[in-house]
């Protein structure tokens, strides 16, 4: 199989094929390399590529990719060739329309800072949440009008609970 | 020496104090909330009390609930460790009327240092050097007052505040009134006291701490220093024993205030004294704190004491052994404090369970670790999970040990802020010992534009194998769902799947 994987600002092709178990030919534009590749857990893998030894972390949401090789972090936006042909590179999905600001963990509401009717920017805090002992600020993923608002302070929530509507 | 101990904690702390008290044979009572049955601390422990659900006002800071388990488990004394109920002097007053020893300073020291106004007053009055600041502030024209002959900028702080909470800068005076309000509203929420107070704000200063020791005979000792000055919305990270910051002057001086400090409260038992030191190297007491430190583990190290031992053997009556001269810091400790939270993604607590965890081992590396293989991390207190503590020869021996430790460490099914100490510890800065407290402010922004891979292909590789699993499992599943029914879309899907899953595909590579 062949991916395209953006790294920073560059673009990779990354092709793939498992050889044998756990037995892979890589090629990262077009330069091929052997990866000997056990997966040791749920999100882990032992890597050994010309008899050089990693440990890699692998945490993944949709096409996001990330990479923790030697206490280094790499964001990898990694999407099938195919795919790519179809639709093309969406860097940076545009968020539109109407936005439903979720609570990210449980915890409890601490200050609402907004009220139905406000203009918000991009960015801008919403709602104070304290969630294992820390105040978190949950910003408005876009710039619009808050349409509604859910919770009140005090309030107890549980991971996904909408705080606020934003369009 | 006592038979019986409560620990009226939880995690890491609760789990070292039980081992101290194992060495000592005092046996050992652990006290658990309903979130807590499975934590290490309740299967180390001698007993295990159940003190209330998961919130912490009904377990660990239950005062009635504790108090009542003490006397049941028939404990002679409690060892608070630090949070929670450590700095609460409620909480130290209702064990001494119990005729339970709580093993920290009295009721009356904790009070005096937990208001930070007093505390402030007690060490001006005793000689010791203060930063500059107000009286306690009962509204925002007080504030803007006390500003003028303050300065800008400045901290506005709660009188009872602690532990990096209550606290906010303000550069000018249109930033009183949202400080002001914001401040207030945490003070009152998390320390039941809204008094205020502010500070002159020392740009970019060092934090330096002493620890101290004394018993009830009137003997004081000072271990030296730590330097805790890697700090996130003033949560220590990474501490050291001793401070990189200080020459032997310094150092010596630094000593000796901060004995002065303790005499000048008369405290009892372990305790530190936290200080700004500004570039001039000039110091200024910036609070007590009259408990156990998280960080006492460096020292511990570097001076070969064992602190909750003294601290016990303080509490039981016990006279300190140890002469000023003959404690003596070897070597160079650094403490990493390893927290489940994301540092990509704001620092968000990130609990859950832990699917896998290999520590780190090897000469000069200690682990002071909370959770285990299979544990949960729950989502009611602090994220702090562990501590990583590495001691070499020299600074340098350290940090080099310190990233072989790191590298090491495991921790599988959550977030942990291990990837940002990998990044402070090849920071230059961070090497060179070249930092203050605004290090992480100063420098953290910029790591996202840190365009350097040096195992890129090896990423891209396992995001590759990763995605290519990910493809294989779906047309598993697809398959499985053909041989339920079939049609000519799913004929297809299945013909698309055999390909995939096939170890050696005709056609998958292309030139």
């Amino acid at each position: 199989m062949a991916f395209i994987g953006k790294l920073g600002e560059q673009t990779y092709t990354v092709e793939i094929e498992e050889l044998d178990k756990s037995y892979y030919r890589v090629a990262v534009e077009g330069a091929e390399f052997f990866v000997d590749g056990e997966r040791t857990g749920l999100s882990n893998y032992s890597l050994i590529v010309d008899n050089r030894s990693f440990e890699v972390d692998v945490d993944i949401s949709e096409d996001e990719y990330r990479i923790l090789v030697d206490g280094r972090s790499y964001h990898i936006h990694l999407i099938d060739e195919r795919k790519m042909r179809l639709g093309g590179f969406q860097s940076g999905i545009q968020l539109q329309g109407r936005q439903e600001v979720a609570a990210p963990m449980p915890g409890k509401v601490i200050a609402v800072l907004v009220a139905e009717g406000d203009r918000v920017e991009k960015e801008q805090g919403l709602v104070i949440v304290e969630a294992m002992k820390m105040e978190n600020e949950v910003r408005s993923p876009i710039a619009g009008e808050v349409k509604e608002v859910r919770v009140k302070t005090g309030a107890a929530l549980e991971a996904g609970d909408i705080l606020v509507v934003v369009e | 020496m006592f038979k019986r101990i409560l620990i009226a904690n939880r995690g890491e702390i609760a789990v070292r104090i039980i081992r101290v008290c194992r060495e000592l044979d005092i046996e050992t009572v652990a006290i658990y909330s309903e979130a807590d049955r499975h934590s290490l601390h309740v299967m180390y422990a001698d007993y295990a009390y159940l003190v209330g659900p998961p919130p912490s006002g009904q377990s660990y800071l239950a005062i009635d609930r504790i108090l009542e388990v003490a006397k049941e488990s028939r404990a002679e004394a409690v060892h608070p460790g630090y949070g929670f109920l450590a700095e609460n002097s409620e909480f130290a007053r209702r064990c001494q009327e119990s005729g339970i020893i709580f093993i920290g300073p009295s009721p009356k020291v904790i009070d005096q240092m937990g208001d930070k106004v007093k505390a402030r007053a007690i060490m001006k009055e005793a000689g010791i050097p203060v930063v500059p600041g107000s009286d306690i502030l009962g509204s925002e024209e007080e504030v803007t007052k006390a500003a003028q002959s303050v300065g800008y900028p400045f901290m506005l702080k709660a009188v009872a505040g602690g532990g990096g909470k209550g606290l906010r800068m303000v550069r000018s005076s249109r930033e009183i009134l949202s400080a002001y309000r914001v401040v207030r509203s945490e003070a009152a929420s998390s320390f039941g006291d809204p008094r205020l107070y502010i500070e002159k704000y020392l740009d970019r200063p060092r934090h330096v701490e002493v620890q101290i020791l004394a018993d009830n005979y009137g003997k004081v000792v000072h271990l030296y220093d730590r330097e805790c000055s890697i700090q996130r919305r003033h949560q220590k990270i990474i501490e050291e024993c001793p401070a990189p910051g200080l020459d032997p002057r310094t150092r010596r001086h630094i000593g000796r205030i901060a004995i002065q400090g303790a005499r000048a409260v008369g405290y009892v038992g372990a305790g530190t004294l936290e200080f700004l030191l500004d570039r001039d190297k000039n110091f200024y007491f910036l609070e007590m704190n009259t408990r156990l430190q998280v960080e006492h583990g460096v020292t511990e190290r570097v001076i070969g004491i064992d602190l909750v031992k003294a601290q016990i053997e303080v509490a039981a009556g016990g006279s300190l052994p140890w002469r000023q001269r003959h404690i003596s810091p070897t070597g160079h400790a650094i403490e990493c404090r390893i927290y489940a939270e994301d540092p990509e993604a704001d620092f968000m607590p990130c609990p859950g369970k832990i699917e896998g965890l290999r520590l780190p081992e090897g000469l000069g590396v200690r682990n002071d670790c909370g959770v285990y293989e299979g544990a949960e991390v729950p989502i009611h207190y602090d994220p702090m999970i562990a501590k990583l503590i590495v001691w070499g020869e020299n600074r340098v021996e350290a940090i080099l040990r310190m990233r072989r430790a790191l590298r090491e460490y495991q921790v599988r099914g959550i977030k942990t802020n291990i990837p940002f100490h990998h990044w402070i510890l090849r920071h230059p800065r961070f090497m060179a010992g070249d930092f203050n407290t605004g290090f992480v402010d100063e420098e953290y922004r910029l790591m996202g534009k840190e365009e350097h891979y040096p195992h890129k292909n090896i990423a891209l590789a396992t995001a590759a194998i990763a995605a290519l699993q990910r493809e294989q499992q779906r047309a598993l599943r697809l398959l499985e769902q053909g041989a339920a029914e079939k049609s000519r879309w799913r004929e297809g899907g299945r013909r698309e799947s055999l390909r995939l899953i096939s170890h050696f595909p005709s056609r998958g590579w292309k030139k």
